[in-house]
């Protein structure tokens, strides 16, 4: 027993020595590389002249610095390092002593030490497979490097370059002795190739594995076959394979020998990718590029299908004080897992929320989307914020917690070259799932900007600070030159579909919830009781109501009052000082009649196995999706848009509401319209400059960040994140980098849960007010079968109310309005603090005890305005 | 003094670190719903939303997180108490949830021996604070005061009605007022079993007695022994969990039924204790819960093999409790009479959610579910929904109807969709004589017994104020009628004896003659060429008119909805189909049995019989529309009338088309419908067949596409 755990010890060790090799290994594999794949690099087509290879000392090499900051390439890993010229506080690319961390698998220290993993698949196989920088191009010295203006390119190759061995990996015995052996002179040489082949004869199937063997080797019944060791190393196969050329063996006849035992080959297939990485420093960090278009591999054989860039940058070990942020909703806190009670390892979102042209996997509970392209890490005094600037619409944002598969927390964004997706025929004769790869797979660029954040603004709010700066340096956000009082938003519902008896016979028939009449009385209620500068938003007013056909064309619903009515309602909103946005869906189509230009399956958008794509409806009683509501093909949102207008324009509109181009975007696999996700947010970006351009004012939902140049509102912008358990606090990070430069509210109060902590919530937040009002009664919605989301919304319940809140809401929030929000901190459980450019600060105390707080005595359930 | 005590609490916070427990206001992972009647679910506001999600840390208990914790019990001082089974320990929690004491160990009743616990899944605690404790796995259970002391040990129970091989494992147990103990073991079929107060055994409680079906009867004859030991038994119900109520009643559970069983009782709204996942039982071990709301309280309605499998009651007053389903982690509510009030929870790894549920409590407004999955124990917290829903059946409860009715508006002005509270408004309604009002409500209630109460009264009103009309309408219709009668009667008079081609009113008008005087009129239908197969055509189209004129226009006394989508293969499968059918195979038949007539004598015939099914369906349509509950007899009479005339034409023209004894006839018209039956068997399989082949092709064509 003892003796055995004893020799168990020792083959680890072997193993692991084996593995790690530092000495007598390395001379020889560089030799090997440099002999086979030595001009590798120049093959990129780039200043390889420039490039060298990594020094051995593992130190780091200066290559670029300015007034802020040094960047260094980290010759241990291929990576860089950013320094802070200030503090002196280094950023690795790569976590120092990964190789020496007790927790992590030698598997996960190769991970620790790569700037790039990729995720391909072998075309017309099933499942994935893994790469990384570290194990596949630095430990094979297939990485080179060269300084460039403020900054420095690492060129690398994932994998062997040469994509066959001329070596047999299966051979009938008499076809090896005539075409190889025979070839060979010294006798000590053909032993040596004959100690890397199992020989199996025809004896060995009588023997007790005889029918496992015949199953592996079926040409084993007609003849004998030697077959390659699986424990021959790359360098012994180098060896051997230059033998087997030496004794004239081609490629031809390798085919041949193949196919006389039945082999098929396919592992003799070496991937590689070779690809290149731009590091530039910035003034206050640093940006990379990979050039994901012009990754060379071969694409006959191998689809790439995702890539993760820099997943360890930055990294926070446990025991460490610090947290990853992440924009879970409007973003979220999670600590470093210090004490280990954090079990879930990855968490992960996809940006810009779901695909609906991919499958939707049934879900167990509800969660925020990922709106905006950011991610961060803070440790001790300092942080980092990373934006994706390219390659936002194919990514998705994943956090890891340390303490789990190693030690480090980690925030990083990777990116879904290729989608791929399964589907499971009913009544198939193999009821495996079948693997589709997209074939219009991503090609931009991916780019990523990182922020180095230092003393004071080393924190979350800081981040939202960075990220604000960022977006009003790339010309994306512009101030606001607001109203003198903060806007209430009032989302109002026209038409839905009832049935209505007529002479005792029921007839379906469209019912005004809010007609364009009431709508107009509620605003002269609202702005009798002193509300003003109110954004009505109209939805369900054209094509059909609440199920809507396409928005090919415009008719505004008669029931409603027709075009005039619409006309008089915006006139009515003129005089009032409001604002009328009718809201027009180009995403999704929920009923189809007949010549109204949109075909489910022509006009639609398919899946990657060409089936109509439809937007999931969740039904909230079993979690699963139904399908009901058609996505419209992103390619042909500009028309619909353009042909929408046209008709639009005879109304005079002066504003518009594109709430779901806001909220969802999906792809399309239909064969031949292909669009992916990065397109289609250009397809979207497109309409939303024409809405902009046209009517100056846009409101929209949800707040994916690709809104942000065009959006004048955002409506339904995440001011909660996920609750995640592992999580450990909700930041209002989008509030924080928006503010004073979108206007925005979350969710609208009536539909709270509990009125008093939304408005609270509104407060700490700078938000709007915001409500869903309908003018009819409530009972047409039961009526109409609206199952989701629309209860609590009589006018007449809640106009006093509503007023009430604005008033109080705009008393706290109005000379803020063009303000950023310069900080936001948690001062007790359950108290925020705002504070604005001007010094002004909101404390809010959701708890329900009076508290007093920086001498200022905050009520239960209650606010304070701080004013300097 | 208040000031003081929240300078310590900053200062306690600002020593816990920056990160305090979640906001008040965080995402709540989860959407509150109901079913209305029809098993839709709606979304309605949330009613409990999480408040704190509490660790073991977070409690303040020093060392091991919780390890599988089952119970969970709330006491009179809103104390809470937690069976930690993997730990073997109870831990004991004050109003806050910080941690009061933790009992892992007693001193037995000879002062000196030690012992513990050995996974206790059970908990309950009574009014004067003993601690009933099931120790499973000791299979005894130990009685604990409140300073962790014991009183005492209730071993085992030594009874003869056990059977062989039971093994004593008490996993959940109750004490009603009278000090009687209730204890549920671990896999027993045979109940509860009662305990006297001094652990003395008092018999089961509450067994299910296993009624056999016909079917299994039969299969036990026919089956052999072999066979028999395979098959499933059919067993009585286990119960897993106990909640005792202030009446001394028990709230039992039961996960072990069978899916389909328990499937079929839920949508076929069964209101029998049959298949019940939950009961309430009295002294005497009878089901008295009440299950009247549209639904049996059974949990999700929209599943397919997935049902819920409850394993927890919780009571939260006025007689609404609370159940807790393990399959998909959600709370149920009903009320007392079993009306889903909300549904809310489910799987994940947020807080609000759960990894595997044990058990809940309610502690006044809040409610505590343990997860033993995590070992976590999440606090909801009432929102103002769940509030005035809870004040409006409490006010009904103890007869403040005002009140309660105060309360239901506000609850529909927060969800406009609960039928409940629709019901609540239209008792008000009522109370007040707006009948009109009332019957609106109630049809949002979809609660039609009292619709058509409310309809009586409306319907007297109105009569009321057209006291002078009716007489004089009714005269009048009775005149026109005449005078219709007397002019057709007309028309077929002198048809007699005009000879040559009919104008098409008379022949359709001769179907009135035919259904009078069917012998004389099917003979002269024939012989005479009286009728034509345009007027035959006209009166099947008239009679499938007919039809869709009941489905649209008929009264809520026949179709209680508003949404009448007509289909039109609904007419077709129903009328058209079943008439063709008849002509076809009737005549096939007759001709092989030598009858005289073709297959357009046949139709003819068959087409003029259905005229009073068209002249008496109409008018019962209309009436429908006036008619309320009590005169539904009246509608049932002259549908049935106006079938059986049909029929009995059909037979009498047949008879005498093909002229045929009256014998024959029955026996050629009994082959005729077994054939009907036989040639909508087939046309069942042929279309069954096509759609394999159909769904095989696409299967290749996708295999093809896909594959290659």
């Amino acid at each position: 027993m003892k003796a055995k755990r004893i020799v168990c010890a020792l083959l680890v060790i072997g193993a692991a020595l084996a593995l790690w090799n530092p000495g007598d290994g390395k001379p020889a594999r560089a030799a090997d590389a440099a002999a086979e794949g030595g001009d590798a690099p120049a093959a990129a087509g780039t200043p390889s002249a420039k490039l060298r290879k990594p020094a051995k000392d593992g130190s780091l090499t200066p290559a670029a610095e300015n007034d802020r900051l040094r960047l260094y390439f980290d010759n241990r890993s291929g990576g860089v390092a950013v320094e802070d010229k200030a503090t002196g506080s280094l950023f690795y690319s790569n976590p120092l002593g990964a190789l020496e961390d007790a927790k992590a698998s030698d598997a996960a220290k190769e991970e620790l030490m790569s700037q790039i993993s990729l995720v391909y698949n072998v075309k017309g196989k099933e499942g994935d497979l893994e790469m990384n920088s570290y194990t596949h191009a630095m430990k094979l010295d297939q990485v080179g490097w060269g300084k460039q203006e403020q900054g420095l390119t690492v060129e690398m190759v994932l994998g062997r370059e040469e994509q066959r061995r001329l070596l047999p990996q299966q051979i009938a015995k008499a076809s090896f002795e005539e075409n190889v052996l025979s070839f060979i002179e010294a006798e000590r040489e053909k032993r040596r190739i004959l100690a890397f082949y199992i020989l199996y004869t025809r004896e060995d199937l009588e023997g007790a594995k005889g029918k496992e063997l015949l199953a592996k080797y079926p040409a084993l019944e007609k003849e004998d076959i030697y077959v390659l060791k699986t424990s021959i190393t790359e360098r012994d196969k180098g060896v051997l394979e230059s033998s087997v050329k030496k004794a004239g063996y081609t490629y031809e006849k390798l085919a041949e020998d193949y196919e006389r035992v039945g082999y098929d080959g396919d592992e003799a297939v070496f991937p590689y990718f070779k690809l290149r990485l731009d590091y530039t420093l910035q003034e206050d960090g640093l940006s990379v590029t990979v050039h994901n278009g012009q990754i060379e591999y071969d694409k006959e054989r191998f689809n790439l299908v995702k890539m993760t860039v820099l997943p360890y940058f930055g990294a926070g070990k446990s025991g460490e004080e610090g947290y990853l942020f992440l924009p879970d909703g409007s973003g979220t806190i999670i600590g470093f897992n210090n004490d280990g009670s954090k079990n879930t390892l990855l968490t992960t979102g996809k940006l810009y929320g779901p695909d609906y042209a991919l499958s939707q996997a049934d879900r167990g509970s509800f969660k925020q989307e990922f709106r905006a392209p950011v991610y961060g890490i803070k440790k001790d005094g300092s942080a980092l914020l990373a934006v994706i600037e390219e390659g936002d619409a194919v990514a998705e944002i994943n956090g890891m917690m340390g303490n789990i598969n190693h030690s480090w927390n980690t925030a990083y964004a990777s990116f879904t070259i290729r989608n791929k997706d399964t589907f499971i025929q009913e009544n198939a004769f193999e009821q495996a799932p079948w693997i589709i790869y997209e074939k219009n797979a991503y090609d931009g660029n991916i780019a990523l900007r990182y922020f180095i954040l230092t003393g004071e603004e080393a924190d979350y709010a800081g981040m939202a600070g960075a990220y604000r700066e960022y977006l009003v340096s790339e010309g994306i956000l512009k101030k606001t030159d607001p109203p003198e009082q903060i806007p209430f938003y009032l989302d109002t519902m026209g038409a839905v579909d009832t049935m209505v008896r007529k002479f005792g016979i029921p007839t379906r028939s469209q019912a005004a919830v809010t007609s364009f009449d009431e709508a107009g009385r509620m605003l002269e209620r609202l702005t009798g009781k002193g509300v003003s500068n109110v954004k009505l938003r109209y939805t369900a007013w054209y094509n059909g109501g609440y199920f809507h056909t396409a928005a090919s064309g415009m008719k505004v619903e008669k029931v409603l009052g027709g075009a005039k009515g619409m006309k008089e309602l915006a006139a009515k909103a003129r005089e009032s000082g409001a604002e009328l946005y009718p809201d027009v869906d180009f995403v999704t189509v929920s009923a189809n009649k007949a010549f109204d230009g949109f075909k489910p399956h022509k006009d639609g958008i398919r899946s990657l196995f060409q089936k109509t794509g439809y937007k999931g409806i969740l039904n909230v009683a079993t979690l699963e999706y139904e399908n009901s509501v058609w996505g419209v093909d992103p390619n042909k949102i500009p028309d619909y848009y353009d042909r929408f207008a046209k008709d639009y324009a005879t109304l005079k509109p002066e504003a518009i509401s594109l709430s779901s181009l806001g909220d969802t975007l999906n792809s399309n696999f239909k064969n031949n319209r292909q669009v992916n996700r990065e397109q289609s947010m250009a397809l979207a970006e497109e309409v939303l400059a024409k809405a902009d351009e046209a009517y100056g004012n846009v409101i929209s939902d949800s707040g994916n960040a690709y809104l942000f140049p065009y959006a004048d509102h955002i409506l339904n912008l995440p001011d909660e994140d996920s609750s995640l358990s592992i999580a450990d606090r909700q930041v209002p990070f989008l509030q924080i980098a928006l503010h004073g430069y979108i206007g925005y509210a979350g969710e609208p109060l009536n539909l709270a849960s509990d009125l008093r902590p939304a408005v609270l919530k509104a407060l700490e937040t700078g938000s709007g007010a915001y409500f869903k009002l309908n003018y009819g009664d409530s009972s047409l919605l039961k009526d109409a079968f609206l199952f989701d989301d629309v209860y609590a919304s009589r006018f007449a319940d809640w106009e006093d109310a509503a007023a009430d809140l604005y008033a109080e809401m705009n008393e706290v929030l109005k000379d803020v309005q063009d303000q950023a929000i310069v900080d936001h901190e948690q001062l007790a459980e359950q108290v925020y603090k705002t504070t604005y450019e001007s010094g002004k600060a909101v404390i809010v105390n959701y708890g329900d005890q009076e508290i007093q707080v920086e001498g200022i005595r905050v009520g239960p359930v209650d606010y304070a305005a701080v004013t300097p | 003094m208040v000031r003081t005590k929240w300078i310590l609490f900053f200062a306690a916070m600002v020593m816990l670190g920056s990160f305090g427990v979640e906001s008040a206001s965080a995402m709540v992972p989860y959407k509150t719903y109901f079913y209305d009647y029809e098993g839709n679910y709606f979304v309605s506001p949330d009613a409990y939303v999480p408040e704190r999600v509490l660790g073991a840390g977070d409690m303040g208990i020093p060392d091991a997180a919780l390890n599988q914790p089952l119970d969970l019990f709330v006491d009179g001082d809103k104390q809470v108490y937690v069976a930690d089974s993997g730990n073997n320990r109870i831990v004991l929690l004050d109003e806050e949830y910080r941690l009061k004491k933790e009992i892992k160990e007693f001193v037995l009743g000879d002062g000196r021996t030690k012992s513990g616990f050995n996974a206790p899944t059970g908990l309950f605690v009574t009014e004067e604070g003993l601690i009933y404790v099931a120790d499973s796995k000791n299979a005894r259970i130990v009685v604990l005061r409140q300073d962790g002391g014991l009183e005492r040990i209730l071993e085992a129970p030594d009874s003869d009605v056990f059977p062989a091989g039971f093994i004593y494992e008490p996993s959940a147990l109750g004490v009603d007022p009278a000090g009687r103990i209730y204890v549920i073991s671990k896999s027993t079929n045979m109940g509860v079993i009662a305990l006297n107060a001094d652990g003395g055994f008092d018999g089961f409680v509450g067994a299910e007695k296993v009624a056999p079906k016909v079917a299994d009867l039969f299969w036990r004859l026919i089956t052999t022994k072999e066979q028999k030991s395979r098959t499933a038994k059919n067993v009585p119900t286990e119960y897993n969990n106990i909640t005792i109520d202030e009446l001394g009643f028990a709230y039992v559970t039961s996960s072990a039924l069978g899916t389909r069983a328990q499937l079929n009782a839920l949508q076929s709204r069964d209101k029998s204790s049959r298949n019940a996942p939950v009961k309430r039982l009295n002294n005497l071990g009878i089901d008295i819960l009440k299950r009247n709301g549209a639904y049996p309280p059974a949990g999700d309605i929209q599943v397919k093999n997935d049902v819920s499998r409850f394993i927890d009651v919780a009571l939260a007053g006025s007689g609404v409790y609370s159940t807790l389903d393990s399959t998909h982690n959600k709370i149920f509510t009903y009320d007392e009479e079993g009306n889903l009030l909300y549904a809310f929870g489910g799987y994940g790894s947020q807080d609000g959610v759960f990894q595997s549920v044990s058990a809940l409590a309610y502690q006044d407004a809040r409610l505590l579910v343990l997860d033993k999955g995590t070992g976590k124990l999440t606090v909801f917290r009432r929102t103002d929904y769940g509030d005035n829903i809870a004040a409006a059946i409490e006010a009904r409860k103890n007869r403040k109807y005002d009140e309660s009715i105060a309360a239901w508006r506000k609850v529909l002005g927060q969800n406009p969709s609960l039928e409940m509270a629709y019901s609540g408004v239209a008792q008000s309604n009522m109370r007040k004589g707006e009948y009109e009002e009332a019957m609106h409500n109630y049809k949002l209630a979809n609660d039609w017994e009292h619709y058509f109460k409310a309809f009586a009264e409306y319907r007297k009103e109105v009569i009321g104020k057209l006291i002078l009309v009716i007489p004089i309408a009714a005269v009048l219709l009775l005149w026109l009628l005449t005078r219709f009668f007397k002019y057709v009667k007309k028309v077929n008079a002198t048809g007699w004896r005009k000879s040559g081609k009919r104008t098409f009113p008379e022949e359709v008008f001769y179907a009135f003659h035919v259904m009078f005087h069917p012998f004389d009129g099917f003979w002269d239908l024939k012989h005479e060429k009286r009728g034509s197969v345009r007027a035959a055509v006209f009166i099947v189209a008239l009679v499938m008119a007919a039809d869709v004129f009941e489905k649209l226009a008929g009264g809520y006394i026949l179709y209680p909805t508003d949404w009448r989508v007509i289909e039109l293969h609904d007419t077709v499968l129903g009328v058209l189909i079943p008439f063709g059918l008849w002509c076809c195979v009737n005549w096939g038949l007759t001709t092989l049995m030598d009858g005289e007539g073709s297959l357009k004598d046949i139709f003819i015939a068959s087409a003029y019989s259905l005229m009073p099914i068209a002249m008496i369906s109409i008018p019962v349509t209309i009436f429908s529309n006036f008619a309320s509950q009590q005169e539904q007899p009246f509608i049932t009479f002259f549908t049935s009338l106006s079938f059986a005339w049909a029929i009995g034409l059909i037979f009498v023209g047949v008879l005498v088309t093909n002229d045929y004894n009256p014998f024959k006839n029955a026996y050629t018209s009994v082959i005729s419908l077994i054939g009907m039956g036989f040639v909508a068997f087939l046309t069942v399989v042929f279309i069954n067949i096509l759609q394999n082949m159909n769904a095989f092709i696409t299967t290749i064509f996708n295999e093809i596409a896909f594959r290659l």
